[in-house]
């Protein structure tokens, strides 16, 4: 896993602690920056709505552009998912809702600037699909590891995860992604 | 010899035990597919009673194909029973369809509930191999 070097260009927010993914996006480079300003206006804020999903209350902390560009660009393919229209596949599937993909994207964002401010270690992206009945799947497959992530339709239902990897361990069971889940993150990379 | 008189409910097909040796065959539509031509673990999902499949005593992969309403928009793949029964919780049932005159139908039963086990769809996409690919 790559290891990045701190760059005196970091994008900076004051004190240490969790970003807020809108912001996270405006650091990440061109794309970020596209990707927030895609979003404006269509989802209001991140952490506003009458979702029982709640973001966590955010503070600042230095996030380098490079640290989450890959994760911006991998969220940013993954917009055709709301393109989605219902029996996409011939065989009655849902839609995707707007809600579900954005909490898969903050979800992402999160952790990635959580990883780097942990460790200073990136994560490859991973691919964020379409899943089953509204769900969408992030998915890291390598040689050594995979895990799968699924966020539910429902936003207040937990995410379920599992992962393994080639010397046999394996992870499994559900999270809240409010929450910052470095640790799930730390054990793909191990 | 399959002998049909010991249906229950009428069907000209008796349900068969389905040995480990045999092939499991199964549609995915062209919108599972990523770009890179691996197969998304979204589908393995249940529709119904389970997962539908077509035992290859019955069915060919082109006659999985051919039973999609956009055949040229889906491939087929296959899956080894005796490997989808080392998936846990999952069981083989031979459920032959007369509404939809397919003997071959089985349905992979269990819990492959998106949230709850997202284990079993990652070991279904590692034990299936893609056997007609989409053309349109």
């Amino acid at each position: 896993m790559a290891k990045l070097t701190k760059r005196s260009n970091a994008y900076t927010y004051g004190v240490p602690g969790l970003v807020h993914p809108d912001e996270i996006l405006k650091s990440a480079g061109p794309a970020g920056k596209a990707l927030a300003d895609s979003l404006l206006g269509i989802q209001g804020s991140s952490s506003g709505g009458a979702s029982a999903y709640t973001l966590p209350s955010y503070r600042s902390t230095k996030v380098p552009g490079e640290a989450v560009e890959h994760i911006v660009d991998a969220i940013s393919q993954s917009k055709k998912i709301l393109d989605l229209q219902y029996d996409w596949d011939e065989a009655g599937s849902p839609g995707y809702k707007r809600k579900t993909w954005e909490r898969a994207k903050n979800f992402l964002l999160e952790n990635a600037a959580n990883l780097w401010h942990i460790n200073e270690t990136r994560i490859d992206a991973p691919k964020i699909l379409p899943g089953p009945d509204g769900s969408i799947d992030i998915h890291w497959k390598a040689k050594r590891h995979e895990l799968l992530i699924n966020i539910p339709e429902e936003l207040s239902e937990l995410a379920g995860y599992y992962g393994d990897n080639e010397i046999g361990q394996s992870v499994k069971g559900t999270l809240d992604t409010s929450r910052n889940h470095s640790w799930l993150w730390m054990w793909l990379i191990q | 010899m399959v002998v049909d008189v010991a249906n229950p409910i009428g069907s000209p097909w008796q349900s068969e035990n389905i040995p480990d040796i045999d092939t499991l065959y199964m549609r995915v539509h062209k919108g599972w597919f990523n770009e890179d031509g691996t197969i998304n673990p979204g589908v393995f999902r249940d529709r119904g009673d389970g997962m539908s499949t077509d035992w290859s005593k019955y069915s060919t992969p082109g006659d999985t194909c051919n039973r999609a309403k956009t055949p040229e928009e889906n491939s087929v793949i296959s899956m080894n029973v005796g490997e989808v029964r080392t998936i846990p919780n999952q069981l083989v049932r031979h459920t032959p369809d007369e509404k939809l005159n397919n003997r071959a139908h089985t349905d992979v039963v269990g819990n492959k509930e998106p949230k709850s086990n997202p284990e079993a769809r990652v070991r279904f996409s590692r034990i299936c191999q893609i056997v007609i690919h989409y053309t349109g």
